[in-house]
């Protein structure tokens, strides 16, 4: 017989990758919930987002979690440039999310509009050929243990 | 009596400066207050006056207990419908200040007869005025001819009744009634077809929704008061188990059936009108198990059902009232007859109907401390209590009732939330047509502060009603404040302290609202794009779970834009009507067919019998 | 089996791009009437309003049940979907306009910026098409090597996308073990190219250079995944929840092929297939996975058996290449002659055939159509919505594995 929990525990997923943060002592501290939108790119950094949830980089112990709506979020994440026709949604998402609150800017290819010419507030991390969820884990643990200073 | 006097003097002045509709209206509002006040006196000493016409034939009318709190309960919601028709009865012709003066006149008369003559004057006089008034707006000739065949259709069972008790005993008085079986059937079918039992509901939906609002609110509850008052009459006179067998089954299932049918109804008008069904259902049911119990010495329960079918009368005219008062007024004012047209009426139409529409709707829903939440809860108390009945039989049809009472509670809920969240609590921007309406917002906030007062002091109610065995005061409550179920105590509630606990959060909760300042207040997010008017969810989205899970019941068909379900009761009718048309077509084609030959023989054929007959 | 792979239009003339058995080309727009699909190919931007009773339940574009920015307007009367449009120009970026006046080998980063998810198919349809106008051969070592990766991409895909499918169907804990699978080959990928979608490997006529033994640990690694994927999919038949739900939902019919003309899974789920690996010598006796259900499970079981015999070519393409010497790269380039020419190029992705229409003037691009398989399906997805209830929206639309950004283009 072949169950579930035990199989899930015998792999140990989340310990095969060693993580480290500068001061792991204040990692449960402060949870930061986030929002991504799709600024209307390739699904590169979705489908890396999406493999952040592999249990091997184990989010929520980090105290990172994910919500559907902006009202709930401390972090707006735009993945990508956007469109032009996505602009009027990122700015309405931005307009939703209560304060304090921070902008992160993930971008991966040089399609889209300019993130410099949108004039967004309370920018928090602009990423420039980080893709990868390593290094996507490593700017959110920075701003959850920072703290928002917006 | 001097109040008596009044009223009847009111209503006739009323009648005669019918030219004034103002003044008309004032005289109905003051000859309503004045029958209230008939009731109330009446409560406390009854009175009784009789004529002798000829011979021992003997007319009579009176005022006691059973009859004053009819009375009241009715004139309280006359009064705040003629008050409502000072303005309301502006859109409308003169002709309607004069019929409803004589409505209110003729139902006086039918709460206060003592004799079947007067009883049934008075009932056809409140049919025929009925009848016209419904023809007020255009295009109602139908609906206004349906309500007329039930309604004669009542009459003919009653004077069938009162015709077998006058060859019984030759007398008209209701004295004389006691005990006779045949009498009490037809006349408890006569009633129940008043009180819009299940199946004789069928007209109702069409014609509430095409009567002017203030009409629709005296045939949902003044009118059906007459039935009910009917039957409270009947089963004083003849306490029979059968009868009461059959009021129980027969409301519980018009209870569920109408629940049931407003669950999916989405005409502003004919939801409540299926909630009428319901609440009379209930009532018969409440009243039946009274009597069960009564058969079987249980007299506590008796008592206390008994108590619950006044609470469910009292519960239902008072909101039902409002709710009508309220539609009508946002109706008008907007010229609209679906719930979905009809959003936001607490934030565009006006506060007091939006307001209205929400008390009474939460009163119907069950929902502390209003009225109807202290009446559901006396039905479902008493109905739990089945099994003290000591005979199996009993047990289980009191059990059933109960289950489906229990279900209808629950969909009438559903669908009365329909009806107040989509309308008064919805959204939607229309164009309004002012109309005059200082009385109907006078009315309708009276009406609504009588609805959540009724349920806070129902314990007053109670004690005014002389039930004082159902008081008492435990678990910190003071004194008479706490309603028992039973003896020893079965089930307790509080509205009074609800409503005080209620009020001191209420008031913590308001005061930390304002003192936080820092809430920052957006749209939906929907999806990043700003909403648009035909994305509003509407309320076939509401209902259609239910219509595709009942889809047995409902006959549900789904087309490709919309949805069709109906009242399959009212497949019965269509039967009758097209056997009715081919039966008068048969006829019209070879009997009364304007054939000379065919009359003579026929008058010659009937001379003959008639001549057999009497030889013998 | 014709399909009607897109509506060529030039200033004032009209050319259909079709494909019919081996033949893929233009034809004249006379024969229009015998593709269903033009109707709805020449309307595609043709907003509707609901009737009556329906009213539009909109969900996106920025909505926590998707992904990607898109919008479906669901037509409903309440639980039943009764029409539903998918307006996914918030992806759109004009890929095909962008590539115009480019370099051939600017176009090819374009080109595999259409959706990551199938960039190396993308790339290899665009390099081919390339190849071809051009006449360079790519060596043996190239093809073998390019039918690997594509095998690759094949199998992350599907974990992916079975991944997704499990997610909606509530079985959190196999979405869990899925993307944790899918992560893996992400990495796996990334040790052989410093690259996780395969991304900025092939090139025109040839593709990075890669030692034997390096590929040696990179299937290695794979199998190793796939046979974990193996043992979990094996598992998950047996929870009659999860396939209850997925079972006979989003039914698509043959008139349906006939009037959306999608390819891959979906088609294969419908017992027969386009796949046009078919047609390729280096596969010896390919035999597509077909399905008879055309619901969702069956798509799902397709997908998960393409892994498996993916895996199994990927094996057989390993010991051919071993037969072979190791051979460097060459550097290829193209003169600009100022020659016009047309060319055509297919490769199956995982999702169904992707083909490029490109006309170039010596070696700039002037025209370009591509034919995504994703385009088709998101048509497919709107009629398999139709008739089915909210519950069952997520099962259909993940089902197909479609991406938008691959059919806004």
């Amino acid at each position: 017989m072949f169950l579930w929990p035990i199989y899930g525990l015998s792999k140990k997923y989340s310990k095969k990758f060693e993580f480290k943060t500068n001061n792991s002592k204040t990692v449960f501290k402060k949870s930061l919930h986030v929002f991504f939108i799709d600024g209307g790119s390739d699904v590169e950094l979705l489908l890396e987002f999406y493999s952040l949830l592999s249990p091997k980089y184990n989010l929520h112990a980090y105290g990172i979690f994910f919500t559907n709506t902006p009202r709930h979020a401390d972090v707006l994440v735009i993945l990508s440039r956007p469109t032009q026709k996505m602009l009027p949604i990122i700015q309405e998402a931005i307009s939703q999310m209560p304060s304090p609150y921070g902008v992160m800017l993930i971008e991966n290819s040089n399609i889209g509009l300019y993130f410099e010419k949108l004039n967004l507030k309370n920018v928090v991390a602009h990423l420039k050929n980080v893709s990868e969820p390593t290094g996507i884990l490593k700017k959110l643990i920075e701003i959850a243990q920072g703290g928002l200073i917006c | 009596m001097l109040t008596f006097d009044f009223a009847i003097l009111f209503f006739i002045l009323g009648m005669a400066v019918f030219f004034n509709k103002s003044l008309s209206y004032i005289f109905a509002v003051l000859g309503a207050i004045s029958c209230t006040f008939v009731g109330f006196e009446g409560y406390i000493n009854g009175f009784s006056y009789q004529i002798n016409v000829f011979n021992g034939l003997s007319l009579s009318i009176g005022v006691d207990k059973l009859s004053a709190v009819f009375l009241i309960i009715a004139y309280v919601c006359f009064s705040a419908i003629a008050l409502y028709s000072i303005d309301f009865g502006k859109l409308f012709s003169k002709t309607m200040s004069f019929l409803i003066n004589l409505t209110m006149l003729s139902m006086l008369f039918i709460f206060c007869a003592k004799d079947a003559i007067t009883f049934l004057v008075a009932f056809e006089i409140t049919n025929i005025s009925l009848f016209f008034l419904i023809l007020e707006k255009s295009n109602s000739y139908k609906q206004a001819y349906k309500f007329l065949a039930f309604s004669e259709g009542s009459s003919v069972l009653l004077m069938i009744a009162f015709a077998i008790i006058f060859a019984h005993s030759g007398n008209f008085l209701f004295q004389a009634y006691r005990n006779n079986y045949l009498f009490a059937l037809f006349a408890f079918l006569g009633f129940i077809i008043k009180m819009d039992i299940v199946p004789t509901h069928v007209w109702i939906g069409q014609t509430y929704s095409k009567a002017p609002s203030n009409i629709a609110a005296i045939l949902s509850v003044p009118l059906t008061l007459v039935g009910t008052y009917g039957v409270f009459r009947v089963f004083s006179l003849e306490k029979s188990v059968f009868l009461a067998i059959i009021a129980v089954i027969l409301g519980a299932l018009s209870a569920f059936w109408g629940a049931l049918q407003s669950a999916r109804e989405t005409q502003l008008k004919t939801l409540p009108a299926y909630s009428t069904v319901e609440n009379n259902g209930m009532i018969l049911a409440s009243l039946g198990v009274s009597m069960l119990a009564r058969y079987s010495n249980l007299n506590i329960l008796a008592d206390f059902s008994y108590l619950t079918a006044i609470f469910l009368i009292i519960s239902h005219s008072l909101s039902k009232t409002t709710m009508f008062l309220s539609i009508g007024h946002a109706k008008e004012t907007l010229q609209k007859e679906n719930i979905d047209d009809l959003g936001g009426i607490l934030k565009n139409v006006s506060k007091s109907a939006g307001f209205g529409m929400l008390i009474s709707g939460l009163s119907f829903s069950a929902v502390p401390p209003l009225i109807g939440f202290v009446s559901e809860w006396m039905l479902l108390e008493s109905l739990f209590q089945s099994y003290k009945f000591q005979d199996n039989f009993f047990k289980l049809i009191v059990t059933f009732a109960g289950i489906l009472i229990a279900l209808a509670i629950g969909l009438s809920s559903f669908g009365i939330k329909k009806l107040v969240g989509f309308s008064s609590l919805g959204k939607s921007i229309q164009t309004i047509k002012k109309i005059p309406d200082f009385t109907i917002k006078l009315a309708e906030n009276l009406m609504s502060a009588l609805v959540i007062l009724s349920g806070i002091f129902s314990f007053l109610i109670v004690f005014y009603l002389g039930y004082n065995n159902f008081l008492d005061g435990i678990l910190g409550v003071p004194k008479p404040a706490l309603m028992v179920s039973s003896r020893p105590i079965f089930g307790v509630v509080s509205p009074f302290m609800f409503a005080i606990v209620f009020g001191f959060l209420l008031f913590f909760t308001l005061l930390l609202k304002f003192s936080n300042k820092k809430t920052k207040t957006v749209t939906p997010w929907v999806g990043g794009l700003k909403l648009k008017e035909n994305e509003m969810y509407n309320t076939r989205g509401y209902s259609f779970i239910v219509e595709y899970v009942l889809r047995g019941i409902y006959r549900t068909k789904e087309k490709d834009t919309y949805v069709e379900s109906y009242d399959v009761s009212n497949l019965i009718y269509q039967g009758l009507e097209i056997l009715f048309k081919k039966l008068s077509c048969f006829l019209s084609k070879y009997i009364m067919n304007g054939n000379l030959n065919y009359y003579i023989a026929y008058i010659i054929a009937m001379f003959i019998i008639a001549l057999f007959i009497f030889k013998l | 089996m014709k399909r009607l792979l897109g509506i060529i239009k030039k200033e004032d003339s009209e050319q259909l791009f079709v494909n019919s058995g081996s033949f893929v080309g233009l034809v004249d727009n006379s024969q229009s009437k015998e593709f269903k699909a033009y109707k709805w190919q020449k309307e595609l931007f043709e907003s509707k309003e609901p009737k009556d009773e329906l009213f539009n339940f909109r969900l996106g574009p920025s909505s926590g049940a998707l992904l990607e920015s898109v919008t479906f307007n669901i037509f409903t009367y309440g639980e039943r979907i009764k029409e539903v449009y998918i307006d996914n120009s918030y992806k759109s970026r004009s890929i095909e306009k962008l590539m115009i006046k480019k370099d051939v080998f600017e176009g090819l980063r374009l080109a595999e910026q259409i959706c990551t998810s199938f960039a190396f198919s993308h790339s290899c349809a665009y390099s081919k098409a390339i190849e071809n106008a051009f006449n360079i051969q790519p060596s043996y070592k190239t093809k073998i090597m390019r039918l690997i990766f594509i095998e690759t991409e094949r199998i992350f895909n599907h974990i992916y996308v079975i991944s997704r499918l499990a997610d909606a169907a509530a079985q959190k804990v196999l979405a869990n073990h899925l993307i944790y699978l899918f992560d893996e080959i992400l990495e796996n990928n990334k040790y052989l190219f410093k690259n996780r979608f395969l991304k900025n490997i092939n090139s025109i006529g040839t593709i990075k250079y890669i030692s034997l033994d390096q590929l040696k640990i990179f299937v290695n690694k794979l199998e190793n995944i796939v046979n974990k994927f193996e043992k979990l999919y094996k598992f998950s038949l047996k929870s009659e929840n999860y396939l209850d739900r997925l079972h006979n939902t989003g039914l698509l019919t043959t008139d349906d092929f006939e009037e959306f003309n999608f390819d891959g899974p979906a088609v294969k789920a419908m017992n027969f297939s386009l796949d046009t690996r078919s047609f390729e010598d280096l596969f010896d006796d390919f035999k597509p996975i077909l399905e008879e259900g055309s619901d969702a499970l069956s798509r799902m079981i397709v997908r998960a058996k393409e892994i498996f015999q993916s895996i199994d070519l990927i094996k057989k393409l390993l010991i051919k290449l071993q037969k072979n010497i190791d051979e460097k790269n060459k550097n290829i380039s193209i003169d600009d002659d100022q020659q016009k020419r047309n060319t055509i190029a297919l490769t199956e992705s995982p999702s169904g055939t992707i083909y490029y229409y490109i006309e170039l003037v010596g070696n700039k691009i002037d025209y370009v159509y591509v034919a995504t398989p994703s385009f088709f399906l998101v048509k497919a997805m709107e009629k398999a919505l139709i008739g089915q209830i909210f519950t069952d929206f997520t099962f259909t639309v993940e089902s197909f594995g479609a991406f938008f950004s691959d059919a806004a283009k």
